[in-house]
């Protein structure tokens, strides 16, 4: 009857333009089973600073985020900025 | 050992045992009637029967109901008129194995407080109601309706939770107050933010981007068009009054208004919704 409540990266998504959405469960659970959970979301995108995230956030874009995926990645932002 | 003749109950009970009778023939019809009435008959096999059960029953026939492990098999917790089959043991399985195919197979199972309709074939699973298909599960994920069978239509997400928005490109912030959140429904995802903040410099001639988003936004879709409302009742932090209605636009993680913080107030507060392709 023991009640617990962890908080786990438990979903980190990879888009093609290196953006990463990482989810954040929050669970309740009784002798382990869950009886209640929620989600937080952020995004991350390429080049973005990894200070606080999850290490194996940190090791995805860390893989993913090659310079060239960051400079491609800036060059969209700028394009899509000098729209607004 | 038996009697062979025609009186009644010459095999019965403790004479009808392993072994006694195992070499024993009857005439067609022979046992028919109440020629075996009371007692046990175990270890045999007939044409369409095999119980070679050593111990234990399984199987319990009450009349209107099948049992399997149940001895009085009761259907009326869903109905006093339910009539059918009841099993009770650990983790109750129906498998429905179609002989056509090694892995065509589909279990029902009861484990725990949890359901399982557990299919191993790699088939769609439809549910029909009264000859028409009402709704279909694709193998790849989603739920289709009507009959429909494209997985562009298939509605294969749902989910709520919080983000926390923040002011991108903001200088020297101080937030009192951050929460957000949000739904998404298939590839469409609806935002709520609400944002008090402090200490905004308004020398900052950068525009006012919403960040922290929960999901990208698809800016690359030839018809992306993103919508979002503030509220005004609750914006003390956009000098709407002096420079005009805020129009947005979006960028792949950030809500970006075309306001600059050098046209919004020192302190206030920010409260809106967006709504976006993913």
């Amino acid at each position: 009857m023991a009640l617990s409540k962890t908080t786990v990266v438990d979903k980190v998504e990879t888009l093609e333009n290196g953006t990463i959405q990482v989810r954040t469960a929050t669970r309740i659970d009784e002798d382990g089973t869950v009886l209640s959970s929620s989600f937080h979301r952020h995004t991350l995108s390429p080049g973005q600073d990894l200070t606080n995230e999850d290490p194996k956030v940190v090791a995805i874009a860390s893989a993913v985020w090659t310079p060239e995926v960051v400079s491609a990645y800036e060059a969209t932002v700028a394009a899509q900025e000098a729209s607004v | 050992m038996y009697n062979s003749g025609n009186s009644s109950k010459n095999v019965t009970g403790a004479s009808v045992v392993d072994g006694t009778l195992e070499n024993a023939d009857f005439a067609d019809n022979g046992l028919s009637g109440d020629k075996i009435d009371g007692g046990i008959v175990s270890n045999f096999q007939s044409t369409g029967i095999d119980d070679r059960q050593t111990s234990g029953k399984v199987l319990y026939l009450d009349g209107t109901n099948v049992g399997i492990s149940a001895s009085s098999p009761d259907l009326s917790g869903f109905g006093s008129s339910s009539r059918g089959l009841e099993i009770n043991n650990a983790q109750p399985t129906i498998r429905l194995k179609d002989t056509g195919g090694s892995s065509d197979d589909f279990y029902l199972v009861q484990a725990g407080a949890d359901t399982y309709f557990y299919s191993k074939s790699n088939g769609k699973m439809r549910f029909n109601i009264n000859g028409s298909e009402r709704m279909r599960i694709l193998p790849t994920g989603g739920i289709t309706f009507n009959g429909d069978a494209a997985a562009a239509n298939a509605l294969d997400d749902y989910e709520e939770g919080t983000w926390t928005p923040e002011l991108a490109n903001g200088t020297s912030i101080t937030y009192n107050s951050q929460s957000g959140k949000y739904v998404k429904i298939g590839s469409v995802v609806h935002v709520e933010c609400y944002i008090n903040v402090s200490n905004s410099s308004t020398g900052d001639g950068s525009n006012v981007a919403v960040s922290g988003l929960p999901y990208s936004v698809d800016i690359l879709s030839g018809s992306a068009c993103p919508t979002f409302g503030i509220n005004i009742y609750d914006n003390t932090f956009l000098d709407i009054a002096t420079h005009g209605a805020a129009h947005l636009n979006f960028l792949s993680t950030a809500l970006v208004l075309d306001f600059t913080y050098s046209q919004c107030n020192t302190s206030g507060k920010l409260r809106m919704s967006a709504t976006y392709r993913v």
